[in-house]
């Protein structure tokens, strides 16, 4: 098991130089976003595509964030996102692991089932569902947005089961003689031992979730529900775009992916040991 | 009732009917009993796949023979969305940009994220900033996306060119150019690479750290160790992201979206397989000749796929077989 | 780590359950009170006032509650979806650009012209013979220029009621362009295919609309006026390098001398502006396209949502309490139609020249009302500005125009 490498002296110093460098570089498009957040409309009129100089209007921030009810779509973002982050790691971790170490009949071609469904464009069924939602009369609710992912998803499931496969058989059949079912074996061993895969995935559903615009622009039509990202949409129209306010409100609402990722990270880059049969 | 209540209870009910099942199926003896925990184990994903993929997948296929504009009631066409389908230039022309994208930006992106990852993968100081610089363009979408990237590719007042400026090269027309804006949006997804960190790094914990140490008690330099031991290694990670990659792109959408909105992409230079069926979906209104789009795109993502797969076994450094009761799978 | 997950699970699970208790919607109101959904666009700006219309109408009809349905992005696809879905809202904002594209979906309306100011105004919307919608504002085009600019060019301030003809505002933008490079001040703003048609004299398609009228001299100057304005030596920046970037701000910071689209959206920002003389204009030449925006009904409401959708309708479109919100000094939506809403309409930037806004009303003849009408400018639109210089291409205007005339309308409707 390994985790992030050591590098020699000069090694060290090319690494950091060129991340330095590179990341710069990067994050300029960035860079420019927070400082278009902090100018007037004619600072950024004035100043094109260079950093400098910054009229410091940190009036953007609070006038973007009161400009629509932030705290109602703060907390309908907040649902719509930890619920299918839940559900859709545990779903699909269970379902990872059934293809990778229950032996059944029929699991070969189910599995392919599963890999052609991460073929299928969203936009396809774009339509399709809205009638099957409609019929359930879950208009303008959180539910056509959260249920879906309480499914599972195709592309966690493939992770867990490549990560699952390359674990020793021998942790199964410990388990086994030792009489725990199948599930036991999933929730006491494989699961926390799949730590980083679980930190990932739980990350990138967070991500997804929360930045989803598309689904919430069709499902929700009154204010009750909406979530942020629809805000975003509300500073630009046919005329005109507020570039400040929407660069201020669009880095008010990543700052929670920002600080989950840098968190996230240790967990999925730890160094852990965990195959516990050596 | 409330909606919850009457989805709650359509769940119940089919969960009550599968324990039944593989009760049953497992006292007669028709499967085994682990055959019965595997299908209770997906049953999740199987029910979210028969209501919300199997089913509208089944409906649009239903729809595809069919004309039907969302506002007038639909009429049956038979084969003509097919045939209207081989016979559009448009479709040809979206399949060529489509294909072109996917070869561009397939290679370029698997390779920068492969090094990207390994350099975030290194004990540097302060490593946890740069990982989250590098992961902060995937998080910037919609609107904004739309508005950094017009400035980014202005011909004249833009970032790009400006430093191309600075280069003494004449930046082109990008967005606005036919031949230039396919590239501009693949750079463009290049930005957002730090995407595929994540799952890079999660992978490159996997390499056991014994073959390091083992190669380079045996003398092996640095670039050996990297051909040798964590290419093979981390394989079926880069196969995994080839993959996923290559669907990625062959579905891409939101960029020839934001950008053809925002006036760009002259000449249909970006019409994307998937833009190209939104369009005709949600602008033109046609829904049945959209449906049809759908199922030829899937079909040719299945091709494209299977063909990456079979290539796969040349490449690829693992086992990835079906657990029976009689094979092991071996651990590398 | 076990019990959490597991206490996560749960909670999850109990939040589920509480989500349920909140949903649903309730068609028939309890005690004889009906509620209508109106589902319009804009953005947080255009939101709030349309909100705030919303409250006036309610409190002046207690019995009937009108549920805000705001379509942030993407407006006609979502309608249609939720027409198509059953889900139709009862009372919709239109626009004459696309109106003809929804007639199948809304029911003719009451519409009396007298209530109006300009005869434009109800005929805008009108699909054949019928109103298909209650107009309650306009937007219509009007120019804006930097005085201090015209100043500093020793051009004198040109007058605020009679329109300057082509050759005389080009003659001037030529005058205000100075400079090269990154610090070129340009004269005019990007001229744009659409409305500088209608200034040139010209249109789209004939009276009937069943034709369209791109061969004719008028899309020809257009195209070359549009050339010579964005050459390097032109008096505008090229609609490239406009890309993304604000014209009303280069306007107010001294980069640009005259915009000749300037919109009612932007009156509040103008009168904001601290430092600065600018004032408004009409449109040179035979004005701009009027929006006209109204409110329809759709086919499906009927009875008592029918009867409160059409006093909705009525009360948004001639009522002073709603016309009087449409402008004020925070921000504007559009031009009140009735001549008593126009006058908290001046009173909202005293010193600028709002009546101009007026006089364009009356100013462009009407076009058509035509089907696709959106798709098929769009792409005339994109062909000129990929094939002819007016964008990236190369090719003579003349070919492409007739072209294009070849193709139109038919060949037109979509991609």
């Amino acid at each position: 098991m390994s985790g992030p490498r050591e590098l020699s002296r000069p090694g060290k110093a090319f690494a950091f130089l060129s991340l330095l460098v590179g990341s710069f570089v990067f994050a300029y498009p960035f860079l420019w976003m927070v400082a278009t957040s902090l100018r007037t409309n004619q600072g950024v009129a004035r100043a094109g595509i260079n950093l400098w100089p910054i009229q410091w209007r940190f009036a953007n921030y609070t006038e973007g964030l009161a400009s629509f009810p932030f705290w109602r779509y703060l907390g309908n973002s907040v649902l719509s996102t930890v619920i299918p982050v839940v559900g859709t790691v545990l779903i699909s971790s269970l379902a990872g692991f059934a293809f990778a170490r229950i032996p059944a009949r029929g699991a070969g071609v189910t599995f392919a089932v599963v890999l052609a469904t991460m073929l299928l464009p969203g936009e396809v069924t774009i339509v399709p569902q809205f009638i099957l939602f409609r019929t359930l009369n879950m208009m303008d609710t959180l539910y056509p947005i959260i249920l879906p992912a309480l499914f599972g998803s195709p592309f966690f499931i493939f992770l867990f089961r490549q990560f699952y496969l390359r674990l020793p058989t021998a942790l199964t059949d410990a388990a086994r003689i030792d009489g725990a079912g199948w599930f036991r074996t999933w929730w006491s061993i494989y699961l926390p031992l799949s730590q980083p895969i679980v930190v990932a995935a739980a990350v990138l559903q967070f991500m997804s979730s929360w930045n989803n615009f598309l689904t919430p622009a069709i499902y929700l039509t009154t204010d009750t529900w909406k979530t942020l990202p629809l805000a975003l949409a509300g500073f630009s129209s046919v005329n005109s775009t507020d570039t400040t306010l929407l660069m201020a409100t669009t880095i008010v609402v990543i700052a929670p992916c920002i600080a989950i990722f840098f968190l996230a990270q240790r967990h999925i880059v730890g160094g852990i040991s965990f195959s516990g049969i050596r | 009732m409330q909606p919850i209540a009457t989805f709650g209870l359509i769940v119940a009910s089919a969960y009550a009917v599968l324990f039944g099942v593989m009760k049953l199926a497992t006292a007669r003896r028709w499967i085994d009993r682990s055959t019965a925990a595997f299908w209770i184990f997906i049953s999740p994903w199987v029910f979210g796949f028969l209501l919300f993929t199997a089913g509208p997948m089944v409906y649009s296929l239903v729809l595809s023979f069919f004309d039907w504009n969302l506002l007038d009631p639909a009429s049956f066409v038979g084969l003509d969305n097919y045939q209207k389908a081989a016979a559009d230039p448009l479709l040809g022309q979206a399949i060529k940009v489509t294909l072109l994208y996917a070869v561009l930006s397939v290679p370029l992106s698997t390779a920068l994220s492969l090094a990207v990852a390994l350099l975030m993968n290194t004990k540097v100081r302060g490593i946890h900033f740069f990982r989250t610089v590098w992961y902060l363009p995937s998080l910037v979408t919609g609107v904004a996306q739309t508005i950094l990237f017009l400035w980014v590719f202005n011909p004249t007042y833009g970032l790009l060119n400006g430093v191309l400026d600075v280069f003494g090269v004449h930046g082109p027309a990008w967005f606005n150019s036919t031949f230039w804006s396919l590239p501009a949006v693949v750079l463009m997804s290049l930005w957002t690479v730090g995407g595929n960190m994540i799952i890079y790094l999660a992978g490159l914990q996997d390499v056991p750290v014994e073959l390091y140490e083992a190669a380079e008690i045996d003398g092996s330099g640095r670039w050996q160790r990297f051909w040798n031991i964590t290419l093979p290694q981390i394989s079926p990670v880069i196969f995994f992201n080839v993959v996923t990659g290559l669907i990625g792109a062959m579905q891409v959408f939101t960029q020839g979206y934001i950008v053809t909105q925002a006036g760009g992409g002259p000449d249909n230079s970006l019409l994307f397989l998937v833009l190209y069926l939104y369009k005709n979906a949600f602008e033109f209104f046609q829904m049945g000749y959209a449906s049809a789009l759908a199922w030829i795109l899937l079909v040719m993502i299945l091709i494209l796929t299977a063909l990456v797969f079979r290539g796969s076994a040349f490449w690829v450094f693992y086992e990835a077989g079906r657990p029976t009761k009689e094979n092991r799978v071996r651990t590398p | 780590m076990k019990k959490s997950r597991l206490i996560a699970a749960l909670a999850a699970a109990g939040l589920t359950l509480a989500l349920g208790g909140c949903s649903g919607d309730s068609d028939s109101g309890s005690g004889g009170s009906v509620t209508i959904k109106f589902a319009h666009w804009g953005n947080n700006e255009e939101a709030k006032t349309i909100a705030s219309m919303i409250a006036a109408f309610q409190q002046a009809n207690p019995t009937i509650k009108v549920q805000d349905n705001w379509i942030q992005a993407d407006y006609q696809q979502k309608l249609t979806t939720s027409v198509a879905g059953g889900q139709a809202p009862d009372v919709a904002q239109t626009s004459n650009a696309f109106l003809a594209d929804f007639q199948s979906a809304f029911q003719p309306v009451q519409v009396d012209p007298s209530a109006y100011y300009a005869p434009n105004i109800p005929n805008a919307l009108k699909v054949g013979d019928q109103y298909y919608g209650v107009p309650f504002v306009i937007k219509p085009k009007v120019m804006a220029i930097n005085l201090g600019l015209f100043k500093k060019g020793g051009v004198p301030a040109p007058s605020l009621t009679q329109p300057m003809t082509v050759d005389q505002f080009v003659a001037t933008a030529k005058k205000l362009t100075s400079g090269t490079g990154k610090a070129k001040v340009y004269g005019s703003a990007p001229l744009w295919f659409n409305g500088w048609l209608v200034a040139e004299g010209g249109d789209f398609f004939s009276a009937d609309g069943q034709a369209c009228t791109l061969d004719t001299p008028a899309a020809l100057a257009t195209a070359n006026l549009m050339i010579e304005a964005q050459a390097s030596d032109g008096f505008a920046p090229t609609l490239l390098a406009a890309q993304g970037q604000d014209m009303f701000y280069w306007l107010s910071v001294d980069r640009l001398a005259m915009q000749p689209d300037f919109g009612p959206w932007d009156i509040a920002k103008l009168a904001g502006l601290k430092s600065g003389d600018f004032q408004i204009l009409p449109v040179p030449g035979n004005g701009s396209q009027l929006e006209v925006n109204g409110i329809a009904i759709s086919k499906s409401a009927k009875d008592s949502k029918l009867s409160a959708a059409q006093k909705f309708a009525a009360f948004m479109s001639t009522d002073d309490r709603a016309q009087s919100l449409l402008t004020t000094t925070k921000s504007s939506l559009g031009v009140p139609v009735t001549s008593t809403g126009l006058k908290s309409f001046e009173a909202a930037a005293p010193d600028l020249n709002l009546k101009a806004f007026v006089t364009a009303a009356g100013q462009s003849k009407l076009g058509a009302s035509v089907k696709k009408y959106g798709q098929i400018t769009g792409n005339i639109g994109e062909a000129l500005s990929s094939k002819t210089a007016i964008g990236s291409g190369k090719q003579d205007p003349a070919t492409v125009l007739s072209d294009l005339q070849k193709r139109c309308p038919a060949g037109l409707t979509t991609g």
